[in-house]
């Protein structure tokens, strides 16, 4: 079996020979495509992707014909039928991935948001980008993966925000100096670029960025740090005294304010 | 303290990870060069990235063959004819002494042959799930190569099996529907197309 690009009139299959001789048919095809209806692309990307299923020889320029449509001319109805054309393959996408199983999810929750993804993703300008069908079919994958990797990354987060709840539960209950205090009310992006400011040394750096950015425990601290702490206790150390001196800091406690 | 240090946690954790998709066009090389150089940075000292994109490459490399088919040119790929009903007196294989037992066929068998291969479809109603049917093949001809059973639909593999010594195969718990079936082994496979059930 071969595989080439299509001749000007879109049924016979060349060998390819050159890139030139590949991009020059590649124009030729895709100048006709473009003259084609939205229905009768639609219908032939549909009898190639059947065709490509089964592993015949197939045509890919008209599914990318009406990604071009859906992406540089912004034409819903293209990307309706983009959505309708790779759904189920997207969908089976989505159950292999590795995160899909324990999510709790159906798939149509992650296949919608990877649609989005790529809709968001694939600006006009960027579209030169994708020379061919299958490197959009890639690009779309990876935004399948990118969804499930945003519902993970929340998953965590709402585990790092966890021991945050008990406390606020706590904090009804006891009055402290600063931590009855701490609801915070300023950027993350400020307390950041403060706190960075305010570190005296490569131990500390690793502390704030390995403990907090990292959430990584003491021990995976060494792993991460090599030749930077003594031992476990060295970082427990470090961290105790940054957290000391945070919490006498009144440019600290202002990222605070009153709960 | 450590009220203090949990605070941080909440706040701090992975505040400077890039976005999941710039990780993933970092990955596809379509970041410009002072952005990949960023993320490449960020990734040898965050190991969350550094797992993330690992886990990326990884998908897209087993996923890689549902949109190209790489290697494939290589497999001799054969297409099975169905035969017309009534002319099928040729292909006698041998009888279905399992099958038998199993149930009414719904219908007469489908007849398949390509080359030296002749394959025999039985649909039968699935005791084990109402509403469901079973698929009972054999596959004649396969001069003993082990033959793997693939049905699909809408270009997805729903059930895969081993064909056994004597050419049979089953499928079970398949809902009425057109399937599109594959026969491979290394390098040859046959392909059955749009047989509705």
């Amino acid at each position: 079996m071969r595989f080439g690009v299509q001749c000007s009139n879109c049924f016979e299959t060349h060998p390819t020979s050159s890139l030139q001789d590949i991009k020059r048919e590649i124009l030729v095809t895709q100048v006709e495509l473009q003259a084609l209806t939205l229905s009768k692309i639609r219908h032939r990307c549909t009898q190639e992707s059947n065709r490509f299923f089964s592993r015949q020889d197939y045509d890919p320029w008209f599914c990318y014909e009406l990604f071009r449509r859906a992406i540089l001319q912004r034409d819903d109805r293209a990307w309706d039928a983009i959505y309708a054309q790779y759904e189920p393959l997207v969908s089976h996408w989505v159950a292999h991935h590795a995160a899909f199983a324990g999510s709790g999810e159906e798939d149509q929750f992650f296949m919608n948001r990877a649609f989005e993804k790529m809709w968001v993703g694939i600006t006009p300008e960027k579209f030169e980008m994708f020379p061919d069908l299958k490197s959009l079919l890639r690009y779309l994958q990876m935004c399948v993966h990118s969804v499930m990797v945003d519902f993970v990354r929340q998953k965590e987060y709402r585990l790092v925000l966890e021991p945050m709840e008990d406390l606020s539960y706590q904090l009804h209950g006891e009055e402290t100096a600063v931590e009855d205090q701490i609801a915070y009310h300023g950027s993350r992006k400020e307390l950041w670029d403060w706190l960075k400011q305010q570190l005296n040394h490569e131990k500390e750096t690793a502390v704030v960025y390995g403990m907090f950015v990292l959430a990584l425990k003491p021990r995976d601290m060494l792993a991460q740090y090599p030749g930077v702490f003594e031992d476990v206790k060295d970082v427990y150390r470090v961290k105790e005294n940054l957290v000391a001196r945070l919490r006498r800091s009144d440019e600290f406690r202002q990222f605070w304010d009153d709960a | 303290m450590e009220q203090i240090s949990t605070q941080l946690a909440a706040q701090l954790y992975r505040i400077d990870c890039p976005a999941s998709e710039d990780l993933g066009e970092y990955h596809l090389k379509m970041l410009s060069g002072e952005q990949a150089q960023g993320i490449r940075q960020h990734v040898s000292i965050c190991p969350h990235c550094s797992w993330e994109l690992a886990q990326l490459e990884a998908y897209l490399t087993d996923l890689a063959p549902e949109i190209t088919f790489s290697n494939r040119e290589k497999i001799h790929i054969l297409v099975a004819k169905l035969i017309p009903r009534g002319l099928d007196a040729s292909f006698s294989p041998a009888p279905f002494p399992a099958f038998a037992l199993r149930g009414e066929a719904d219908s007469e068998p489908l007849m398949y042959e390509v080359d030296d291969y002749q394959l025999n479809l039985e649909i039968q109603d699935d005791p084990m799930k109402p509403g469901h049917k079973s698929i009972l093949g054999l596959l004649v001809g396969g001069g003993g190569s082990v033959f793997e059973a693939q049905l699909r639909q809408n270009g997805r593999s729903l059930q895969q099996t081993t064909i056994d010594d004597i050419g049979n195969f089953v499928f079970t718990g398949v809902q009425p529907g057109t399937y599109d079936l594959i026969l491979s082994q290394h390098v040859t496979e046959i392909h059955v197309q749009a047989f509705q059930i």
